[in-house]
């Protein structure tokens, strides 16, 4: 059997290979995005809610709490991107209950492009937030000589989250495979109740670190201005 | 375990796509229509908020009107309470005036029918004397009695040439005498030969006896008369009982109805 889903390739050209990682992605966004136009179709701005606006407003409405209560700013701004990245990873990870789909997030290409994301997203919203060099300023926090464990750390963190969702899904599908040669009946299912759980946890995580991440990037300038105005 | 570049970037690719897709049909929308929510409700909180502000100033705006409304009506029951109180007076007075007028008028009606009979009671009275008198005069004349009134006459006619009015008396040649009792033959004699005397000529008498005179005689000429009678005495007395009534009553007229009420009612 295949550890990871790019193993499973469809059609290549060249080296152009679409593999098992691609299609399910698509699959995942197809229904992310057929779902979300079906369900945003006919919103209304009265009081009265249709049930799927209503637990779609629930949905936006607890990521939102989530990025506010995190980076302790308006969530709007961060809403797409941590948004996006729930949803895919979490739906992904649902869908592996349903026979024969392998969840995207267990291929290291789709959670390095994902981490590899979140490491391109902080430098953008921390100088978004606070310039290029208040941004920059931080690597060389609390002194200059910090500026490579800063980037050590940087690098390291989105290593970590890249290989963190990729073992922990990788893991999963690996003891479902393994319980299903040794014990066929009911651990297999118990292992894939217990994949659920844990795919939605690892999104949950996934998710928050990169909030985390973002957070600090925007945040340091806060304490800074914060500093600032106090010693003034 | 390795990392497949192209998944990779396509990944990258797929999930910035997925995430516009997202923003797209996803987030915008639901945003959007939050957004929109709030916003109504919070222009619904204040159309309330207004609501109830104006439904507070037209609460006042009618307390003030129903206070003033009160005001008005207990203003109005005063002054209908003061216009019928004043009515009732008027009213009061104007019955009161109109019992006095009707008062006034029957005691002025009760005060002429009082004098009316009293008048008519005088006159009856008057009548009656002047009757009694009549009748006794007549039961006490007697012959002494008729020669005394024949002799009277007599001295009367004699009186009327010195009186210078006899001259009226000799134009006539029919005269007539009349007397309450038969004159004899040498009295009528007497009489003619004095008429003769006054007038020069021989006229010619009538002795005509009538009931009209009380012991009495007199000369009836055209437009002229004569004589003696007890009547012309009595006719006096009933003069002078008629000319006392009349001033009597005449003294009660000129009386103040107010002395006439304070009259009657001391002597009811």
């Amino acid at each position: 059997m295949e550890l990871t889903p790019d193993g499973l390739i469809y059609w290549q050209w060249k080296w152009v290979s679409i593999n098992a990682t691609l299609v399910f992605t698509w699959v995942v966004m197809g229904i992310l995005t057929v779902g979300s136009w079906l369900a945003t179709r006919n919103l209304s701005a009265h009081t009265r809610l249709s049930r799927w606006q209503n637990f779609l407003e629930s949905l936006v409405s607890v990521i939102n709490n989530q990025i506010r209560e995190v980076t302790q700013q308006e969530g709007i701004g961060y809403l797409p991107f941590i948004g996006t990245l729930f949803l895919l990873i979490a739906v992904s990870n649902l869908l592996t209950v349903v026979p024969g789909f392998y969840s995207p997030a267990g291929s290291l290409s789709t959670t390095g492009a994902l981490a590899f994301l979140v490491f391109i997203a902080v430098p953008i919203y921390g100088i978004a937030q606070q310039g290029l060099t208040g941004y920059f300023r931080q690597y060389i926090q609390p002194t200059p000589l910090m500026l490579p464990f800063n980037i050590i750390g940087e690098l390291s963190r989105t290593l970590a989250l890249a290989v963190r969702l990729f073992g922990n899904v990788m893991s999963g599908t690996m003891i479902a495979a393994i319980l299903l040669a040794i014990a066929p009946l009911f651990f297999p299912i118990l292992m894939q109740l217990l994949g659920l759980l844990t795919g939605l946890i690892q999104a949950y995580i996934f998710t928050i670190l990169a909030l985390v991440y973002i957070a600090s990037a925007t945040q340091v300038h806060e304490k800074q201005k914060t500093q600032y105005s106090t010693e003034h | 375990m390795q990392i497949d570049w192209f998944t990779f970037i396509a990944q990258i690719i797929n999930f910035l796509v997925l995430m516009w897709l997202l923003k797209r049909f996803l987030y915008g929308p639901i945003v959007n229509h939050m957004d929109e929510r709030a916003r109504k409700l919070e222009q619904h909180q204040e159309d309330v908020k207004r609501k109830e502000e104006e439904a507070q100033q037209a609460k006042e705006q009618y307390e003030a009107l129903k206070k003033e409304l009160s005001e008005q009506h207990q203003q109005i029951l005063d002054e209908s309470k003061k216009e019928a109180e004043i009515y009732r007076k008027e009213r009061l007075e104007s019955a009161r005036d109109e019992i006095q007028t009707l008062k006034q008028d029957w005691l002025s009606a009760f005060q002429n029918e009082k004098k009316n009979r009293f008048q008519q009671f005088y006159q009856q009275l008057a009548q009656q004397t002047l009757t009694i008198v009549r009748q006794v005069l007549k039961h006490l004349a007697h012959h002494d009695l008729e020669q005394d009134v024949i002799n009277e006459f007599l001295s009367r006619l004699k009186k009327t040439t010195e009186e210078g009015i006899h001259s009226q008396l000799k134009v006539m040649e029919k005269m007539t005498v009349e007397s309450s009792f038969p004159i004899d033959p040498a009295h009528r004699e007497k009489i003619a030969s004095q008429l003769h005397e006054i007038t020069g000529q021989k006229p010619t008498i009538d002795f005509v006896e009538t009931s009209d005179l009380i012991c009495g005689i007199r000369l009836k000429t055209a437009g002229y008369k004569i004589g003696w009678n007890m009547a012309e005495y009595l006719e006096g007395l009933e003069t002078t009982f008629h000319h006392s009534l009349t001033s009597e009553s005449s003294e009660k007229d000129s009386k103040s109805p107010n002395e006439a009420e304070t009259h009657d009612l001391i002597h009811p």
